[in-house]
């Protein structure tokens, strides 16, 4: 390997758990989750919870007492009510109803990046690994590249040259992420390619897209449900943050991050207007970040040691 | 260690020249033509004429590769062109900027490090007590909580209820303004530290070395303080290096909540205006703060542990494998 800018990730950082993980090639991943969910109630916790803001997402229509949208001047920012259980912000809106509508927009752009990310990652990633040669060394080289910024600086530059746009921000997002899952399946498929039983398959004469299917996704797919937990956390709080700055998704499109900035102007009289939100960020990462560490912890073999 | 030093500096050079094409091909490849965006500034709409003419003078007809290789050679010599809204140089624009934003972000790392080691090894050394639980929760909740959040509710508990700390601004250089931004920016980080050191501290503490120095009959704290924390801090070094970088990356969001006068606050507005020379020269000075301070870290690290500098230093880093 060339030398890399980042530092080698010593024993105990969270990446080189990352890539340990794929390591281990015998137990059932889906068995360890559910005896994950069983003992560590933390990690149900947040299955719950996430469940819960999925199926908000999904049902806003039905659960929402008003359009996200409908203006009432009359009524502007107003305390919790029969009227309103939320109180109303600065136009009147119903502040439960864009909280609910929220869920929709964050989830619903949040899931499918982290899919596209995911996938494309992976693409890349064991593409490269098992390719090797000049292909392997162009990825290297681009992940090196992007590895060596800061995620939040360059997707905010990559959303300044595009324009400001839930669009863009969702490209950006992926732009950015890829080379971090791309690195992670890349190191994995270079290790797979050693495990015992991939080289018994490939003596018994399997051809390489079987062996991939066949053998080494089984192995790998818990890690990914892992990343994936932790990533739809993280880019939650980034389509928050950049929504937040008015980079990403638009008003009067009710988000979370948006609705914040919104609020700020009338944090002295209105507090609830800004703990609300906030606190759905919160707890929808939270949630992610519950569940993505409970699974790890059920795959990671040292800590089933201890 | 001159031989460690410099195979590292010169890893650095196709990353950096990664970094810079990069650059100029976002700018390039960004939807707008540069020289109707660097006239279109203000009401009046350019002329077809004037345009060309701008083409002309930004000599944007060359093909891509010769302008990227002249501006390239114009950024080393410290050029980075003019800003589209007022046709001032880049780089003093920029540079104008740094020291606020250092400023806010050293706060925010050493707020961040002294807390979430003192955290993270306490946690570790009362591991199953209600203490290492509190730490726990604490930890998730700095990883869940955006920056932008803290820093309201911060501003509305000691700026609006309390009345203890400006709303917002630098005050020149009053470190009453630090301590809000600072705060808000190093939430992130010291979670992400305490989960280190604590993991860290656990894994050293099982070792035999541990053991032995028990058995020497020390008591726990100096145990803990100079046989388990010497080692388990190695990795909390290079981690706290690229968080420095991922804080000059929250530093936007902090700037501009609490009107700081740094670089993440005039990107933001750059971004708004959508003055790409700015943007660009942003990410070139980001790239290369990025990779010095990683590369500050790595020696920092060899430094430390000689089995790094001795074992793989000549052929470049053994234990990378990524």
């Amino acid at each position: 390997m060339p030398s890399r800018v980042l530092p080698a990730a010593p024993a105990s950082t969270e990446t080189l758990q990352d890539e340990e993980l794929f390591a281990v090639g015998e137990h059932s991943p889906w068995r360890a989750a559910l005896r994950v969910l069983q003992a560590d109630r933390a990690a149900l916790g947040g299955l719950i919870l996430l469940g819960l803001f999925v199926a908000i997402a999904i049902a806003a229509p039905l659960i929402a007492p008003y359009d996200p949208l409908a203006i009432h001047l009359s009524d502007k920012l107003q305390g919790p009510s029969a009227r309103y259980p939320l109180g109303t912000d600065q136009l009147g809106r119903d502040l439960a109803s864009r909280l609910i509508y929220g869920t929709r927009s964050t989830l619903g752009s949040a899931i499918p990046t982290t899919i596209g990310l995911l996938l494309i990652g992976l693409a890349i990633g064991t593409t490269a690994g098992y390719l090797g040669g000049w292909v392997d060394r162009v990825v290297v080289g681009s992940i090196d590249v992007l590895l060596a910024l800061p995620r939040l600086i360059l997707s905010l530059t990559l959303v300044g040259f595009l324009g400001p746009s839930l669009q863009s921000l969702l490209i950006a997002i992926i732009a950015v992420g890829w080379a971090d899952h791309a690195r992670i399946f890349r190191a994995a498929t270079l290790a797979a390619r050693e495990w015992e039983f991939v080289l018994a398959a490939r003596a018994l004469g399997a051809s390489d897209l079987r062996i991939m299917a066949r053998h080494i996704l089984p192995n790998v797919i818990g890690p990914i449900v892992v990343l994936a937990t932790l990533d739809l956390g993280h880019i939650i709080l980034m389509i928050s943050s950049l929504s937040f700055l008015g980079l990403g998704i638009q008003p009067p499109t009710p988000e979370w991050g948006a609705m914040l900035n919104d609020a700020r102007t009338y944090l002295e009289h209105a507090p609830h207007l800004v703990l609300l939100p906030g606190l759905c960020i919160l707890l929808s990462v939270l949630a992610c970040n519950l569940l993505g560490d409970g699974l790890r912890a059920a795959l990671d073999p040292r800590s089933r040691h201890r | 260690m001159v031989r460690y030093t410099l195979s590292r500096l010169l890893a650095l050079v196709p990353v950096l020249l990664g970094v810079s094409l990069l650059a100029f091909l976002l700018a390039n490849l960004a939807p707008g033509d540069p020289a109707e965006l660097a006239l279109s500034q203000g009401d009046q709409e350019p002329t077809a004429a004037e345009i060309a003419a701008k083409r002309e003078e930004l000599r944007l007809n060359d093909p891509m590769p010769v302008r990227y290789v002249r501006w390239l050679g114009d950024v080393i010599r410290g050029d980075m062109g003019l800003t589209y809204t007022d046709s001032v140089p880049v780089l003093p624009e920029l540079a104008r900027r740094i020291p606020a934003t250092v400023k806010l972000a050293t706060a925010a790392l050493l707020l961040a490090l002294v807390l979430g080691v003192s955290i993270g090894t306490v946690t570790a050394v009362y591991r199953g007590t209600l203490l290492d639980e509190a730490g726990r929760v604490l930890a998730l909740l700095c990883a869940s909580l955006p920056s932008f959040a803290v820093a309201l509710i911060l501003i509305y508990a000691f700026a609006v209820i309390l009345r203890l700390l400006p709303v917002a601004g630098y005050g020149d250089g009053d470190l009453r303004h630090l301590i809000l931004p600072a705060i808000s920016l190093s939430v992130f980080t010291m979670g992400t530290l305490v989960r280190l050191t604590h993991a860290s501290v656990l894994e050293v503490m099982g070792q035999d070395y541990i053991r032995t120095a028990y058995a020497k009959g020390l008591n726990k704290l100096a145990v803990v303080l100079k046989h388990a924390l010497r080692n388990a801090l190695l990795p909390v070094v290079t981690v706290a290096g690229t968080q420095f970088g991922q804080l000059l990356g929250g530093a936007a969001i902090v700037e501009t909540i609490f009107a700081w006068p740094g670089v993440g606050k005039l990107v933001v507005e750059s971004i708004y205006a959508r003055d790409y020379p700015i943007i660009q020269g942003f990410v070139l000075l980001a790239g290369l703060t990025f990779v010095l301070v990683n590369l500050a870290t790595d020696l920092l690290y060899a430094v430390i542990d000689p089995r790094i500098r001795l074992g793989a230093g000549a052929q470049g880093r053994g234990d990378d494998h990524a």
